[in-house]
C-alpha cells in the first residue's frame, strides 16, 4: 500500500520540521537574552561606585609605594574581571603598578593587561617598555613570563615591538623561553600576519621541532601548523604544513619523552602525515608495535589518538584493519569503567558507538564473551550516558544476548526517567527488528509494557511497535484482536496516530474496527493533525473492507476534512482520497491498498540510513563530530584571517611615557583578482615556505571600507564538472525557503528571473514527480569575480509551495556581505 | 583579495582535530564564573553565560559537550557563540569548562579539564568554591603555565611548583582534629560520602601538595605517600538472590607528598592473571583481571608487569591514578577470551546480599521486606555507612517503615522528590543480617508494573581494609640513594 506508507513518510518529516522550529526558537531566546545581557550591566550599574572606588585606592597605592595596599587592590580588580564586570576603565591606574619587582603582582598586573589591551590600544604603548625591560631579565622565568605576556596583548600596533624578542627568544638558552617565544610566533602571527614574514621564521620553528626539550617541540609544531593554515587561508601559500617524513619518525622515535598532552599532540600531527605520507608495510606493522603498548594508558583521549593513528595506517590492509576493532575493544571498555567522571565514559561510548557502524560484530562476536554487560546502565549514571548505553545495547544485540539485552531494557522502563522509559522501549523494539530470532519474544515483552496500563509506557510501546510490525507484519495477529481497548490508555499523538495506522493497516482483523473509527471520527477536531491525517488513510483502507459499515463514516469524515479551515495537508489529502474513490472504488482499491514490502529486519529504516554521514564522521574520529553525531562542517566555522594589514615601517624608538602617533598605516588596497586556490592540503612541499612568505604583497580586503555594490560578470561561464567539484568543497553560505503564495513558478520562469535580475546563469534545472531542481551560478565582479553557486529546490506538490534556496560560494564565510547581498537580490 | 573560504576536503585543517582551547573557566552552581581566562580571544566573552543558560534549561537533558547552532535553516546572521563548542565536566557541584573553536578531540578536551582539577587540588586542598575563590590568584598563576594560546602545556604538579609563587590559602578543616593514624584518616575519607569521592580522603591526605615554594614551611613528616585501593562494584541480582552481574571497577590511586624523586615500587599478588594479555591461570583461585590501564609514570615498567606484577616508577607529586582494573568475578564465559574461565574463581563472595520480598496486601497497598545479609569476611572487618536505596512506585502516596526492635546506628528516609527510600546502617559487621520492612501507600489501585517499579536497590558502602576482587598490595618499596630517608607509608583498601 503506497500511499499510506507514504504518509508515514510524510509523519517523520513533519516531526522533523516541528523539531526544527522549536530548536530555532531555542536559539533565538538565546540571542535575545545575549543581546541583553541583563546580568553583567546589571552588575554595573552596582559596580559602578567600586570601580571609581578601586581607581582611587590604585592610585593611592601607587602613589604611597605601599606594596601591601598596591597588591590587595590588583586583586580585587582581577576578581571583578572575574567575574564578567568590565575593568578596562582601570587601564590607566593599571599601568601606572606595572613596575614592580613582585612576581606575584607582576603577573597579576600582565594578566590584566592581555584581557584588557585590545580596548585600549594606545594606552597599551605605555607598557611595552616594562615588558620589553622583563624581556632581558636574567631570570628565565621573567624572560617567559615578559614575552609570553607581551605576544598576548593581540595588538597589530606593537607588533614590531614584538618580533625582535620573539626571535631572540627562540634561540634563548632557557627551554622555557623558547617554548614560550615558539607559541610567540604563532600569536604574532593571527595580529599582524605580515610581521614575521621576511625573517624565516618557519625555518626557525622547523630548527625548534628537533629540539632537546619536548615541551618546546609540541609548541614548534603548534605554531607551524597555526601559521601555514592562516598563509593558506590568506592564499600566500598553498599547502598547509605535515611533519615530514624524517621529522615523523624522529617523533615517532621520541615520542615516550613527551607529557601526555605533548604525546597527544604529536599524535595527531603524526596522523596527519600518515594521511599524507602513507607508509609502507613493513613501517605500518612497526607503528603498530611501537605503539600498542599505548593502548594501555589511563588516559583515554590518547589511547583514542593512537587508535585513530592505527585506523588511518591499516586502511588499506583489510586483515589487520578488521582485526584492530578487536585489539581496542577491551581497552576502551576498561576506560570507560574506569572513567573518573561521566563526561569521560561517555566520550567513549561515542566513540564505541560509532566504531560499531563500521564493525557491527564488535562486541557481538563469540570472542567477545560477556562484554555486552559493560553497556548496562548503572542506577546512577546520567541520562546522557544511559541514552548512549541504551543505543549501544541495541546495536550490539545479537542472537546470543539479545535475550539478555531485551531483559535489561524492560528493567529501564519502570525506573522513573521518562526520557530513559522511551528509549528503552524504543530499544527492545530495534533489538527485536535487528534479530529476527526474538521477535516473538520481544513482541510478548511489548504486549506485556501495555498490559501494566501506565500512560507514558504504553504510548511509547505503541509507537514503537508500529515500526515493529512494519518489519514483521505477522506478529499483527498477536496485537490486533486487543487494539481498540489501547485507545483509552494512550493520550500522546504519536502514539494514537500509530494506533490509528495499526487499524487502518490490519482492518480485515480488527474486528470493530468500523466502530473504533467512527468514535475518532466523531471527536476528530480533538486529535492532532498527524491523527487526523493517519485517520483519513485508515478509514478509506477500511472502506475498502467493510464498505457497508464506513459509508457513513467515510462521509462524515470528509466532510470535516475538506472543511476550508482545516489544515492544507489534511484538506488536499481528503480531496484526493475523496475524488479518488469518487472516479472509480476499484482502482482506488488497488491504488491504495498496493503490495508493499515489509521493512527488512536490522532495525534501519530509510530515514535513518546515512552511511555517508558515518563515513564522514567516522573520518573524523576523535573528535567532537564523533559526540555530536555530525560531520565538522556542520559546526565548525573558521574564522576570517586578520583584517589588518601590516606595512613595515622602520621601528621607530619608543620614548617612555609618550604614546607615539600611529606606528602603522592601514591601507586599504583595491582587491586584486587572483583566482581561488583552495587549500588543497595533498602537496608536501613542506619545506619551501620561507622563499614564498618573503614576498608577502598581497592584503588582505579592510573589513571596514564601504560595501561596494554587488555586480555581477555579464556571460557567466562553468562547465558541470567545475560546478559540482566547487559546490561539493564549499559550505553553505546561505540557505533560506522562499514563499511562493499563490503563483506557480515554473522552472523557466525561475531561470529567467535569477538570469535578468541576479546575474546568475542557468547550469541545469529539471523536475522530479513535485519536485523541481535548479542550478544556477554567476561571478561576482565586485569581488573578485569569485564565483557564486545557486540551488533552487522547489516543491511544488501539495499546497504548500515552496522554494528552497542554497547558495554556497568561496566568498563565504570571508565575505558575508557579498553572499548576503546575493540572497537579498533573489529574495527580492 | 583575500580567499580564506573553507574548503572542507577529506582532511580539511580547519576539521582537523587540534587540540586548541579558547577559554577556561570555573562556575559555582548557580552560575557565577569563580575563574575566567581567556587564551585566545577568538570567542565573545559571554560563554559562561551561554552554557549555564543551556545547561539550566536543558536540565537533565544537557550533554557536558555541546555546541549552539546559529545558522538552522535561515540566515547569513549567525549568533554570537556560533561556532563555539563547549566541553566541561562537573566536580563536586562546580562545572569545568572549555571552550574552543576546533573540531578537537572530546577526550583530550574532557580529560584536560580533570587534569587542571587535579592540579588545582594538589595545590589548594580541595575543590571546593571557597577554597578556589581564596586562592583566586594562585590558580590564575597555574593557568598561565598550563595552557599557552589555548594548547596544552605541563600539568605536573611538580614542574609547575618553580612557576607558582602564591601560597596556598588552606581552609580550617573543622570536622577533623589531626590525622595521625591511618585509621582516623580511612575514618574521614568515609565521611565525605559519595561515589568516587572517596579518592578525596580525610585531613591528612587533603592539605595541599604544596607548602608554597619555600621548602622550609613543608611540615614535618610530610614525607608520606598514601595508597589507596579501591574497588567499585557493580551488582545485579535477580529476585531469587542469584546473581545476574558482578563486576568490580578497581583502582590504585596515590597521593605522594615524597620529598625528592624517590624510585618506588608496587607489587600485586603473584596469583595474578591478565586475561586480555592472554594469559591464563596456572592455578585454582588466582585474581584475574580481565584488563587494567596504567599511568604515564609506569610506562617503562609496564612490559614486566604481566610476569612480575611489579610497578617500577618515580612518582609525580600529588594525586594520580596509579592503575584501573577490571574484574568480574563470576563470569561464565563459556567461550570467551575475555573472561575465559574466570568462572572457576571465586576468590572473594559478594561483600552483600539483598533479599527483597514484595507482598501486595490491598489493591493499593504494598508490604515489602528487605534482609541485607553481610558476607565480608575476615576478623574485624565491617563496611561503614552502607545506604541502601530503594525505589518507590511514582503513585506513592505514603511510606511507612520499621527496622528490628532496638536497632542502632540505622536510618531511614523518604524522599518523595526522587521518589526513594534510603536506608542507612552506619556500621555493618561482617557476618550479620539486617531486615527493614516498608509499608507503601499507592494513590491507585496497584497495577501489575508496580512490583518492578520497586527496584532496583542499588547500595553504598565502603569496606576498609577489603578487597573484594582480591587484589593486593604485597610490597611498596621506596628507595632513594645516598640518602637516610623514612617515608611514611599509608596505604589502605576500600571497597564501595
Amino acid at each position: 500500500m503506497m500511499v499510506s506508507n507514504r504518509c508515514l513518510h510524510i509523519l517523520t518529516s513533519a516531526q522533523c520540521r516541528i523539531f526544527a522550529c522549536s530548536s530555532s526558537c531555542l536559539i533565538m531566546s538565546s540571542g535575545a537574552g545575549l543581546g541583553l545581557a541583563p546580568h553583567p550591566s546589571f552588575f554595573n550599574e552596582m559596580k559602578k561606585g567600586e570601580i571609581n572606588d578601586l581607581k582611587t585606592q590604585l592610585r593611592t597605592a601607587s602613589a604611597e609605594r605601599d606594596p601591601v595596599k598596591e597588591r590587595a587592590a590588583i586583586q580585587r580588580v582581577i576578581s571583578y574581571m572575574t567575574l564578567g564586570l568590565d575593568v578596562t576603565g582601570l587601564f590607566s591606574e593599571m599601568i601606572m603598578v606595572v613596575n614592580t619587582r613582585d612576581v606575584i603582582q607582576k603577573k597579576l598586573v600582565y594578566l590584566y593587561l592581555c584581557s584588557n589591551a585590545e580596548s585600549n590600544p594606545d594606552l597599551s604603548l605605555l607598557v611595552v617598555n616594562t615588558l620589553q625591560k622583563d624581556c632581558r631579565d636574567d631570570n628565565p622565568m621573567i624572560r617567559g613570563l615578559a614575552l609570553r605576556s607581551i605576544c598576548s596583548l593581540r595588538l597589530a600596533n606593537i607588533a614590531e615591538y614584538v618580533e625582535s624578542f620573539v626571535i631572540r627568544g627562540l634561540s634563548d638558552i632557557s627551554p622555557y623561553v623558547r617554548k614560550t617565544a615558539a607559541m610567540g610566533c604563532a600569536k604574532l602571527h593571527a595580529v599582524a600576519p605580515g610581521t614575521l614574514g621576511e625573517l624565516g621564521i618557519l625555518d626557525k620553528l622547523y630548527q625548534l621541532v628537533r629540539d632537546r626539550d619536548t615541551l618546546v617541540v609540541v609548541n614548534a609544531l603548534a605554531a607551524l601548523e597555526e601559521i601555514t593554515k592562516r598563509e593558506v587561508q590568506l592564499g600566500n601559500v598553498t599547502s598547509q604544513f605535515v611533519v615530514p617524513p624524517p621529522l615523523a619518525l624522529h617523533l615517532l622515535s621520541r615520542l615516550r619523552e613527551f607529557n601526555e598532552w605533548g604525546q597527544c599532540a604529536v599524535l595527531t600531527h603524526l596522523t596527519s602525515h600518515y594521511i599524507h605520507h602513507p607508509p609502507e608495510e613493513d613501517h605500518i606493522i612497526e607503528i603498530l608495535n611501537l605503539l600498542d603498548e599505548k593502548l594501555r594508558h589511563g588516559n583515554s583521549a590518547l589511547v583514542l589518538g593512537v587508535v585513530k593513528l592505527f585506523l588511518v595506517v591499516t586502511e588499506n590492509m583489510p586483515n589487520i584493519y578488521t582485526q584492530l576493532f578487536e585489539r581496542v575493544r577491551t581497552p576502551l571498555v576498561t576506560l570507560m569503567e574506569a572513567a573518573q567522571g561521566p563526561e569521560a565514559a561517555y566520550a567513549i561510548l561515542s566513540h564505541i558507538h560509532l566504531m560499531l557502524h563500521r564493525a557491527p560484530d564488535m562486541f557481538a562476536h563469540h570472542t567477545a564473551g560477556a562484554m555486552f554487560k559493560h553497556f548496562f546502565c548503572r542506577f546512577q549514571d546520567p541520562l546522557y550516558v544511559k541514552t548512549i548505553k541504551i543505543d549501544i545495547m541495541t546495536l550490539i544485540a545479537a542472537p546470543a544476548n539479545a535475550k539478555d539485552i531485551i531483559l535489561e531494557l524492560s528493567e529501564y522502563v519502570c525506573e522513573g526517567d521518562l526520557a530513559v522509559a522511551q528509549k528503552a522501549i524504543q530499544g527492545i523494539a530495534t533489538v527485536g527488528m535487528r534479530v529476527p530470532d526474538v521477535q516473538d519474544y520481544v513482541m510478548q515483552s511489548m504486549i506485556g509494557l501495555l498490559q501494566m496500563g501506565m500512560e507514558h509506557i504504553s504510548s511509547a510501546t505503541c509507537v514503537a511497535m508500529k515500526d515493529f510490525l512494519r518489519t514483521y507484519p505477522q506478529q499483527a495477529a498477536l496485537i490486533i484482536p486487543e487494539i481498540s481497548g489501547y485507545f483509552e490508555q494512550v493520550e500522546d499523538p504519536s502514539a494514537r496516530g500509530s494506533l490509528v495506522w495499526m487499524v487502518g493497516e490490519y482492518c480485515d482483523r480488527v474486528d470493530d474496527a468500523p466502530y473504533v473509527l467512527e468514535d475518532l471520527v466523531d471527536k476528530f477536531d480533538d486529535e492532532s493533525l498527524e491523527v487526523r491525517v493517519l485517520l483519513l488513510t485508515a478509514c478509506v483502507r477500511t472502506f475498502f473492507v467493510r464498505p457497508a459499515e464506513m459509508q457513513y463514516i467515510i462521509g462524515a469524515l470528509f466532510e470535516k476534512a475538506t472543511h476550508p479551515q482545516t489544515h492544507p495537508d489534511l484538506h488536499d489529502r481528503a480531496l484526493f482520497y475523496y475524488r479518488l474513490l469518487n472516479n472509480n472504488v476499484d482502482e482506488a482499491a488497488r491504488i491504495v491498498n498496493g503490495t508493499k514490502q515489509p521493512i527488512p529486519s536490522g532495525g534501519k529504516f530509510a530515514e535513518h540510513q546515512n552511511l555517508e554521514t558515518l563515513d564522514k564522521i567516522f573520518e573524523e574520529f576523535n573528535s567532537l563530530s564523533v559526540i555530536y553525531g555530525k560531520p565538522s562542517d556542520l559546526f565548525i566555522k573558521a574564522l576570517p584571517p586578520p583584517q589588518t594589514s601590516y606595512t613595515r615601517t622602520a621601528p621607530t624608538p619608543l620614548s617612555p611615557g609618550v604614546p607615539t602617533a600611529p606606528l602603522l598605516h592601514k591601507t586599504p588596497v583595491s582587491p586584486s583578482p587572483i583566482p581561488a586556490s583552495p587549500a588543497s592540503s595533498s602537496s608536501s612541499s613542506s619545506l619551501v615556505y620561507s622563499s614564498q612568505l618573503l614576498d608577502l604583497d598581497i592584503v588582505p580586503p579592510v573589513a571596514s571600507s564601504p560595501q561596494p555594490r554587488l555586480s555581477m560578470r555579464a556571460d557567466p561561464v562553468m562547465d558541470p564538472t567545475q560546478f559540482q567539484e566547487a559546490w561539493d568543497s564549499l559550505g553553505v553560505a546561505a540557505n533560506f525557503e522562499l514563499a511562493v503564495g499563490n503563483m506557480s513558478p515554473t522552472t523557466s520562469t525561475i531561470e529567467a528571473t535569477l538570469a535578468s535580475r541576479c546575474g546568475l546563469a542557468c547550469l541545469a534545472s529539471g523536475t522530479v514527480g513535485s519536485q523541481m531542481k535548479l542550478y544556477h551560478f554567476g561571478f561576482v565582479s565586485s569581488a573578485g569575480d569569485e564565483p557564486v553557486l545557486v540551488e533552487v529546490v522547489g516543491e511544488m506538490g501539495g499546497r504548500e509551495k515552496s522554494l528552497v534556496v542554497a547558495i554556497k560560494s568561496p566568498l563565504y564565510p570571508g565575505r558575508p556581505e557579498v553572499t548576503q547581498q546575493i540572497a537579498n537580490s533573489i529574495k527580492d | 583579495s583575500g580567499h580564506h573560504h573553507h574548503a572542507c576536503g577529506s582532511h580539511c585543517a580547519f576539521c582537523w582535530p587540534w587540540s586548541m582551547f579558547s577559554q577556561f573557566f570555573i562556575l559555582n552552581p548557580k552560575g557565577d564564573s569563580i575563574i575566567f581566562r581567556d587564551y585566545r580571544g577568538d570567542v565573545p566573552k559571554s560563554t559562561p553565560d551561554v552554557f549555564y543558560r543551556h545547561i539550566t534549561t536543558l536540565k537533565n537533558e544537557a550533554t557536558p559537550v555541546f555546541f549552539i547552532s546559529g545558522a538552522t535553516g535561515a540566515s547569513v546572521e549567525t549568533s554570537s557563540v556560533d561556532g563555539v563548542n563547549f566541553i566541561s565536566i562537573k566536580q563536586k557541584g562546580l562545572y569545568f569548562v572549555l571552550t574552543t573553536r576546533s573540531n578537537m578531540s572530546s577526550s583530550f578536551g574532557i580529560e584536560f579539564l580533570a587534569s587542571i582539577g587535579k592540579v588545582i587540588k594538589d595545590y589548594i586542598g580541595v575543590l571546593s568554591e571557597e577554597s578556589i575563590r581564596n586562592n583566586f590568584v594562585l590558580i590564575y598563576e597555574v593557568l598561565d603555565e598550563v595552557i599557552d594560546y589555548g594548547y596544552a602545556q605541563g600539568t605536573s604538579t611538580e614542574e609547575l611548583k618553580s612557576f607558582v609563587f602564591n601560597e596556598p590559602s588552606v581552609l580550617v578543616d573543622r570536622s577533623s582534629t589531626q590525622a595521625s593514624s591511618i585509621i582516623s584518616a580511612v575514618e574521614n575519607a568515609i565521611t565525605s560520602s559519595g561515589k568516587k569521592q572517596v579518592t578525596a580522603p580525610g585531613r591528612a591526605s587533603s592539605r595541599p601538595v604544596i607548602g608554597g615554594s619555600n621548602p622550609s614551611k613543608d611540615r614535618e613528616g610530610a614525607n608520606e605517600i598514601f595508597v589507596d585501593l579501591i574497588e567499585q562494584l557493580t551488582v545485579l541480582c535477580a529476585g531469587n538472590g542469584s546473581v545476574l552481574r558482578f563486576d568490580i571497577d578497581g583502582s590504585i590511586v596515590m597521593k605522594s607528598f615524597l620529598k625528592g624523586s624517590p624510585d618506588i615500587s608496587i607489587t600485586l599478588n603473584e596469583d595474578l592473571v591478565i586475561s586480555s594479555q592472554g594469559d591464563r591461570p596456572s592455578t585454582y583461585g588466582s585474581v584475574i583481571l580481565d584488563d587494567c590501564n596504567f599511568h604515564e609514570c609506569v610506562a617503562a615498567s609496564m612490559e614486566t608487569f604481566n610476569s612480575d606484577h611489579t610497578l617500577s616508577f618515580s612518582p609525580p607529586q600529588g594525586e594520580f591514578t596509579l592503575m584501573n582494573y577490571r574484574v568480574s568475578p563470576f563470569a561464565s564465559g563459556s567461550s570467551s577470551s575475555d573472561s575465559s574461565s574466570s568462572g572457576a574463581s571465586t576468590t572473594q563472595p559478594l561483600p552483600f546480599r539483598v533479599f527483597p520480598f514484595v507482598d501486595i496486601v490491598a489493591p493499593n497497598r504494598l508490604e515489602a521486606m528487605f534482609k541485607v545479609r553481610g558476607d565480608i569476611q575476615g576478623h574485624g572487618v565491617h563496611a561503614n555507612n552502607v545506604v541502601v536505596k530503594i525505589p518507590v512506585p511514582k503513585s506513592t502516596q505514603t511510606c511507612n517503615w520499621d527496622m528490628d526492635y532496638g536497632v542502632q546506628g540505622q536510618s531511614v528516609e523518604y524522599k518523595p522528590t526522587e521518589g526513594m527510600v534510603l536506608w542507612t546502617i552506619k556500621k555493618f559487621g561482617g557476618a550479620s543480617e539486617h531486615v527493614l520492612r516498608l509499608k507503601v501507600l499507592l494513590d491507585s489501585p496497584v497495577a501489575a508494573s508496580v512490583k518492578k517499579e520497586l527496584g532496583p536497590v542499588s547500595m553504598e558502602f565502603s569496606i576498609p581494609m577489603y578487597s573484594c576482587s582480591g587484589v593486593q598490595i604485597k610490597h611498596l618499596r621506596v628507595t632513594e640513594r645516598n640518602k637516610l630517608y623514612q617515608p611514611h607509608r599509608w596505604i589502605r583498601y576500600i571497597a564501595q
